[in-house]
């Protein structure tokens, strides 16, 4: 007896499986029409909010997968001959060029971004730029002041690599991510290649530890388990805005970073994609997100959020992002045996 | 068995079939093909690299250290909870469960929130300003989280003693530490081998501990994530995981090695129930074994308060006014929490089933390429899950089969990733079933098919409802193997966890864990009531 | 060549099972050699033999567990080969009497029903009357760890009998039991086994358990068969030295068989000439004679030269002599033989053991002893 209940409830979690493992059936050809699939790098409440407004809007409705932005390149790279999704939202443009080079993207030209300014418009009209940010340094200003009492803050990068904070900075590993390379680059391309690198090395030890994820910095600094850290000042100041007692320096001749969306080639709904890449650099939208994000808005139209930092008063070092891309490999071995 | 025999029996036949199918075609194919994404200059970076070589020096390091310290952890809670007859041993017993159900991320979290440099333990109560990233934390981090497989594992050794030995020896005379020495240590030597084998092996691939408290301690497992999150470099991450299976293989071949030896310990014909002598453990001793299990109880139940403290607190260890404004918010996930649990229990089913036909293949009828069938079982054991994952994304993205973005490749994954251990519990299970039983049904008229579901099933309904419940309860906090598999229509918590972390937001992390693992625990409370009290408690055995 | 058989072969119809040439060997080690048997419908055979002979593995051949390398197995005149043993239509009880531990007995016994499709209700009445019928009528709701051996064991046979199969087969099933409980649980086997009149095919290294209840033995060493035949011939006149030790004491004198008569030798010892039984064209020669221990009578010493009528009188002193309830087993030394002489004497109530050092005659009457060439 006690054994046909368990195969009668074990059938029907069998059976209310089923619509999981269903691909392709005709229920989804008409939700086709209105749906929108988003590779999102972006985090998980600025994608929800994305994806409210758009559906608000046009009645479509959005289902984003948010990932780590080199997972999402390598998807898209990998589904290229079948491709899942119709968006790449979010991330700096080189990931972007990555997925782009291999033919993975489409090419589109929003009106919208007629005003936008040059710099947030890829020539070969894959990629659009939708929002700036640029790196910092956060601070928690409890810590510190029980830490090193009256001394000053740091405000630029040289007061950083001071020998007191050892053990109390916390940088991503340039190894694993994006952010944490592009601070690097920021000091080769500042100082010169040899100052750079003696700049680095006087970092480094003073360093308490280089997580993989560029989101770790302003969760330590913000939680209070490190005192100094290197992050992107949008993520430093939500932090702020939540409560933590973050205090966020942007130092002079830092590096600025352009976020960018894009369309995959071949997905299911080009024509939504198309309308959602209008929709992000609207007027609406971008509003929105600046004030979720904190990032600075390329929307000229957009004013800039209070709480956020305007990039545009930035001292910022031209970045030369192809330099970047080229010299990465010999950037990381020689950051090998700067680091242990 | 000769074929034409064979036929008349065509579900067995069936069962063959397709066991040979699943296995070739999801633990053999994916791994080959992982094999062949790297490129010959990927392994010459992995090689050459200080970065590399610090990371496999410190994989194995960690590998060494923290599999003797959560192997002996789990047998003297073990040791506690049987033998030594600590008052409250029951309700000890179901704090290692407890342990397992939790993302590996959200252990990390508590961590901090408890030992770290703002941590309740290290800082409110002893003041001290420790940073526990790096190793010693790792260190510890890992030994808490591996200890309840080396329990389970040792828990049914000591219980199945039977206790017989050890009276016989007290009656010749030997003391108590002495009776533990030589009988019971070195019976339960097989035991104990294998739970190394399966920490050994958890701790290589561990993925959730070293992200969050290893600091600038890099392992490989972490690795095979980062290259491909922080790169998108497929043939760097499945050349890190690649290498792992290297000392996985190894650690393998030991354990075979000495668990062939471990034939000598088969104690005969005792399904022992325990009966332990009740001075089996002079009272100082049971006052010491009952203090450690209070207190790894209390630490491990500690991670859980910080968990829910979190969830129900304003802002992380800010601003502590209660509030369920997080609740809500991680309810609304309601996709997500559905599909942890789900998948999960689909997938517990599958590895449950497979586990049951391989080993009954393998063990009982013999079938052609029975080694065969065996060795692609355990392999996955080897694999470290980021690489399970890594390789079904890789394998089933396009032709020849299309998976991704199913719910079947989610399940499929976790199936496999659990199948050595449910496999290694049935095969227990099976060995003490003499062989007459089967010749036993068989001459009395039931095909080998009808004697596996009348006869051998009920009789080791233990082991696999342990490979069913093992698989759940590990299924819904899965970060590693389903990282790079989730899609669209196929959201799962513990990667939403990981983003919300990410983000900051870790109050409605904890939240939403919390709302999981209670779910989690909701879940296998109703497979307790569906399927009977004896069934369930058998899994825990 | 099969071993000879003073039974007649019951070819034709009253066979019903049919070992021919049987080959098996594990790992390259040969574990039956050329074993050929007809089991008569109807009647009990035992295969009796030491550990490890082999007889074992010609059961689970019979059974269907194992494949014979060459060789076949007829049952009813069909071959057996590509028929799974769950089809064979036996029925079998294990030396450990394998019931399912997670069935109560009713169940137990039920099973084979269950298999073939026999309605729950008619399954019960089948199984009660069973049960009963073994004695085991008030315990069918207990379950296997809760019986005694004895009650085990019964439970084995009634599941297998429940079934009237063609064939029941029986491996060691006595083997686990204390002594009386095996003499008593032998004597309603047999008594169960000719009511139903099942052919049964049973395997023991117990001679005396094989004595008592079969009706053609099957000497088994080696994997191979040495000697078949019913109890009484097997013990009278077996095939060789070995047989004859195997199944009971034995007395080898020295001989050399000179003439031939009708059915036996005579054979000159030590001790003189004696006529002794004899297969049929056996070779003359040195040999052995074999007798024993219950065929020798006991006398005191004699003044007379030895007897002319072809018996062998022995004169012997006495060793010692071990009280074996009915009778005494002296053990005597002769001038005659090296070896000493076992001889078993029936107690006479009213008078004493023979002494340590009585001196006696040992008497082989002409025609009791057994020769064995070689």
């Amino acid at each position: 007896m006690k054994r046909s209940i368990i195969i009668a409830a074990f059938l029907a979690v069998l059976v209310s499986a089923v619509p999981t493992f269903a691909k392709g059936s005709q229920e989804q050809q008409k939700a086709q029409e209105k749906e929108l699939l988003v590779y999102s790098i972006v985090n998980e409440a600025e994608s929800k909010l994305f994806g409210d407004l758009f559906k608000e809007e046009t009645g479509i409705t959005v289902n984003y997968l948010r990932a780590a932005s080199g997972e999402l390149v390598n998807r898209i790279i990998a589904e290229k001959d079948a491709p899942k999704a119709d968006i790449l939202l979010g991330g700096p443009a080189s990931f972007h060029i990555q997925a782009a080079d291999k033919g993975a993207l489409a090419t589109y030209e929003s009106p919208v971004a007629a005003q936008f300014p040059a710099y947030a418009k890829d020539p070969d009209r894959h990629w659009t730029g939708f929002y700036v940010t640029a790196l910092g340094i956060g601070v928690n200003e409890k810590r510190f002041k029980e830490k090193f009492g009256d001394t000053p803050l740091p405000k630029t990068w040289e007061d950083l690599a001071n020998p007191r904070f050892k053990g109390e900075i916390v940088v991503t590993d340039p190894a694993a991510s994006s952010t944490a390379y592009l601070f690097v680059q920021t000091q080769l391309q500042r100082l010169g290649w040899d100052a750079g690198w003696s700049y680095l090395e006087k970092l480094a030890p003073l360093v308490g530890q280089f997580p993989s994820s560029g989101g770790a910095p302003p969760q330590l600094v913000g939680s209070g388990e490190y005192s100094l850290g290197v992050a992107y000042v949008h993520a430093l100041a939500t932090y702020r805005e939540k409560g933590f007692p973050v205090k966020l320096i942007v130092p002079p001749q830092t590096a600025g970073e352009v976020g960018v969306v894009s369309a995959v080639k071949g997905g299911p709904n080009p024509d939504n994609a198309k309308r959602f890449i209008d929709f992000v650099l609207s007027q609406k939208a971008q509003t929105a997100f600046a004030k979720e994000s904190l990032t600075v808005p390329l929307n000229p139209a957009v004013a800039l959020p209070p709480g956020a930092v305007d990039v545009s008063s930035i001292d910022l070092i031209k970045y030369d992002s192809k330099l970047a891309g080229d010299q990465r490999d010999a950037v990381l071995a020689r950051w090998q045996k700067v680091v242990k | 068995m000769r074929l034409s025999r064979a036929l008349r029996d065509p579900f067995l036949v069936v069962a063959y079939l397709v066991l040979v199918a699943f296995l070739g075609l999801f633990v053999v194919y994916p791994l080959a093909r992982a094999a062949l994404t790297p490129r010959p200059s990927d392994w010459a970076k992995l090689l050459s690299s200080p970065r590399w070589i610090a990371a496999m020096e410190h994989t194995l390091a960690m590998t060494v250290l923290s599999t003797v310290t959560a192997t002996a952890m789990g047998y003297a809670y073990a040791y506690g909870v049987t033998k030594g007859r600590v008052p409250g041993a029951r309700l000890f017993s179901l704090v290692p469960f407890l342990y397992l159900v939790s993302p590996p991320f959200v252990g990390g979290l508590a961590f901090t929130l408890l030992l770290g440099r703002k941590g309740i333990v290290t800082h409110g109560l002893l003041g001290l300003d420790v940073s526990i990233y790096g190793w010693g934390g790792l260190w510890l981090a890992q030994t808490l989280s591996f200890f309840p497989i080396s329990f389970i594992i040792c828990r049914s050794a000591l219980a199945n003693l039977g206790g017989a030995l050890e009276t016989a020896a007290r009656g010749m005379g030997a003391g108590r530490f002495r009776v533990f020495r030589t009988v019971s240590l070195p019976l339960t030597a097989p035991a104990i081998a294998q739970a190394a084998l399966f920490c050994a092996l958890s701790v290589m691939s561990d993925f959730g501990n070293p992200m969050l408290i290893g600091g600038r301690y890099r392992v490989l497992a972490t690795e095979v994530y980062t290259q491909l999150s922080g790169w998108a470099d497929a043939g760097m991450s499945a050349a890190a995981g690649l290498i792992l299976l290297a000392p996985a293989l190894v650690v393998f071949a030991l354990q075979r090695a000495a668990t062939g030896a471990g034939e000598r310990y088969a104690t005969v014909g005792s399904r022992g129930r325990g009966i332990g002598r009740d001075d089996d453990v002079s009272p100082p001793a049971r006052l010491a074994l009952a203090a450690f299990c209070g207190i790894v109880a209390v630490f491990v139940l500690a991670q859980f308060a910080v968990i829910a403290y979190g969830a129900l607190t304003r802002i992380w260890s800010v601003d502590g006014t209660f509030t369920l404004a997080h609740l809500g918010a991680a309810s609304k996930y309601g996709r997500e929490i559905k599909d942890s649990l789900a998948f999960p229990a689909l997938a517990a089913s599958l590895c449950a089933a497979a586990s049951l036909a391989s080993a009954f293949l393998v063990q009982r009828c013999r079938a052609p390429l029975a080694p065969v069938i065996d060795l692609a079982t355990i392999l996955p054991a080897a694999i470290p899950h980021t690489l399970v994952g890594l390789a079904f994304a890789i394998s089933f993205n396009g032709k020849p089969l299309d998976l991704a973005g199913s719910g079947a490749i989610l399940v499929v994954a976790m199936a496999v990733s659990y199948l050595p251990f449910g496999y290694r519990a049935v095969m227990a299970a099976l060995a003490q079933v003499k062989p007459s039983i089967d010749d036993a049904a068989a001459a009395l008229g039931a095909s080998r098919s009808r004697a596996l579901f009348d006869v051998i099933l009920p009789i080791v309904r233990g082991a696999v409802a342990a490979a069913f419940v093992f698989a759940f309860i590990v299924g819904t906090g899965t970060m590693s193997a389903v990282i790079f598999l989730v899609s669209f229509k196929t959201p799962l918590a513990s990667v939403t966890i990981l983003n919300l972390a990410e983000m900051g937001s870790w109050s409605d992390a904890a939240a939403l864990a919390s709302i999981l693992c209670v779910l989690a625990f909701a879940g296998l409370a109703a497979v307790r009531l569906l399927a009977g009290r004896r069934f369930f408690q058998a899994a825990f055995r | 060549m099969s071993p000879e058989s003073t039974v007649p072969a019951s070819g034709g119809a009253g066979v019903h099972v049919a070992l021919r040439d049987i080959v098996k060997s594990f790992r390259g080690v040969p574990a039956v050699r050329d074993f050929s048997l007809e089991v008569a419908r109807g009647s009990f055979t035992t295969i009796l033999g030491l550990s490890g002979c082999g007889k074992t593995t010609v059961l689970r051949i019979v059974a269907g567990f194992l494949d014979p390398d060459s060789g076949s197995v007829t049952v009813s005149g069909r071959d057996q080969a590509d028929v799974p043993p769950d089809r064979r239509g036996i029925g079998m009880v294990f030396q450990d009497y394998a019931l399912f531990p997670h069935m109560s007995v009713l169940e137990n016994v039920a099973y084979g029903l269950k298999t073939r499709g026999v309605r729950s209700a008619e399954r019960q009445r089948i199984v009660a009357e069973a049960l009963e019928s073994l004695g085991l009528g008030e315990l069918g709701a207990r379950y296997p760890h809760e019986l005694s051996g004895g009650q085990q064991q019964r439970v084995a046979l009634g599941r297998a009998l429940v079934l009237r199969p063609e064939v029941l087969l029986m491996d060691e099933p006595l083997s686990n039991l204390d002594a009386k409980l095996r003499v008593r649980v032998r004597e309603e086997l047999k008594a169960i086994q000719t009511g139903l009149g099942i052919t049964t095919i049973y395997v023991t290294h117990d001679q005396e358990e094989a004595f008592a209840l079969s009706d053609l033995i099957a000497v088994m060493d080696g994997g191979k068969l040495l000697q078949l035949g019913d109890p009484a011939t097997i013990y009278r006149s077996p095939r060789d030295g070995f047989v004859a030790d195997f199944v009971g004491s034995a007395n080898f004198l020295p001989a050399a068989a000179e003439a031939r008569g009708a059915g036996s030798v005579a054979t000159r010892t030590a001790a003189g000439t004696v006529w002794l039984r004899a297969p049929e064209g056996s070779p003359t020669g040195p040999g052995r004679a074999m007798a024993r221990p219950e065929w020798f009578s006991l006398s005191g010493p004699s003044p007379t030269a030895g007897p002319s009528d072809g018996s062998l009188a022995v004169p012997a002193v006495v060793e010692g002599g071990e009280f074996h309830g009915a009778r005494i087993r002296y053990r005597l030394r002769s001038e005659a033989f090296d070896e000493p002489i076992v001889v078993d004497e029936a107690v006479d109530v009213r008078s004493a053991a023979r002494p340590k050092g009585a001196r006696v005659l040992a008497t082989l009457p002409a025609g009791t002893g057994w020769w064995i060439p070689g």
